[in-house]
């Protein structure tokens, strides 16, 4: 450093040029200790009911998370298994699934040849056909 | 001179419930003034020093249960009010509108008009000079030039490494000669 400069660094001393009022220092700490004295006193809840509920919504959650998840691949593998079967199914064996194959004979039967009891009855004995025969049939 | 007990003891006084009010007293009464000056040095007028001191003091009753004495008690402390004076800078430096200018010159008018400056012309020089430093530049140079802080409790009060600090405080040496030599050769010239 510059030796004249040094001079006024030296004639400063590390003198602080800045002042206090007067009796600042005394009054200062009653000031502070007031503020403190004023101010609201927090509040930490820690009661047993809210750690309770706290654990209670964790685990709420994980059920939750757990049940959403669960449902989203039921559907995704149920989706992927109708699509297999569709590929693997005839449009037959897709109809079959659904009914029943007596029913279907019948329905089919009643469509192509309505027919009034005394015209089955005749219809029978015309063809020598057994009751029994009948009977076993719509027993099965 | 007050004698004052030990930064632990206090500490510890503080944390029990009974004595916590007498023990943050001396607290006060331990780190008032220090820390006064090192505020006043960086905001300069006396109110304005005042209000930030208070709030340090209540900033560190607030969170003194969350003090780990791993630090020492008053690099914590130093922390504590620079950060409070360097949101207060940048509150007013956001109220002038950051004209840097017009900042420089509410410096030096301050410090020529506060009614608590007691220096003679050269100590005005020199302060002026200080003032043209960047904000952390001349918390750097007061806290070695005027407090005599070693660097490694700056490193742990600026959060900033010693090196950077080291850098820090020649380049504003050289500043502040490169000021005064323009002062010293206007009053010579005159």
């Amino acid at each position: 450093m510059n030796s004249q400069i040094d001079m006024k660094f030296e004639s400063l001393h590390k003198k602080s040029p800045f002042t206090v009022p007067d009796g600042y220092f005394e009054n200062f700490p009653d000031k502070v200790m007031m503020q403190i004295n004023n101010l609201p006193e927090q509040h930490e809840p820690t009661t047993p009911r809210l750690i309770f509920k706290r654990q209670f919504s964790i685990a709420a959650a994980f059920i939750g998370f757990f049940l959403i998840s669960y449902t989203f691949f039921t559907l995704i593998s149920r989706h992927q298994d109708s699509r297999k079967m569709a590929e693997n199914t005839t449009y037959e064996e897709a109809v079959l699934q659904y009914v029943n194959e007596k029913d279907l004979m019948e329905t089919m039967i009643a469509e192509e040849q309505p027919m009034n009891p005394e015209q089955v009855e005749d219809y029978l004995i015309n063809e020598n056909i057994h009751e029994s025969v009948v009977s076993d049939y719509f027993n099965q | 001179m007050k004698q004052f007990r030990s930064d632990n003891e206090i500490i510890e006084d503080i944390k029990r419930a009974e004595n916590s009010h007498l023990a943050f007293r001396e607290l006060i009464e331990k780190y008032q003034q220090p820390l006064y000056w090192h505020i006043r040095k960086i905001v300069i007028d006396h109110d304005d020093t005042d209000d930030i001191l208070q709030n340090t003091f209540i900033k560190v009753w607030k969170s003194i249960g969350e003090f780990k004495q791993q630090s020492k008690l008053y690099t914590w402390l130093y922390r504590v009010a620079t950060n409070e004076s360097l949101t207060f800078l940048r509150n007013k430096n956001r109220r002038t509108f950051f004209n840097i200018d017009s900042l420089s010159a509410e410096w030096d008018a301050r410090l020529e008009s506060d009614p608590y400056f007691n220096g003679d012309e050269a100590e005005l020089v020199l302060q002026k000079a200080i003032l043209t430093l960047p904000e952390k530049q001349r918390i750097v140079f007061n806290m070695r030039y005027y407090d005599e802080i070693s660097y490694k409790d700056m490193s742990e009060i600026l959060e900033t490494s010693e090196g950077a600090l080291k850098a820090s405080y020649h380049h504003a040496v050289q500043k502040i000669e490169k000021l005064l030599k323009q002062s010293l050769n206007l009053s010579s010239n005159e």
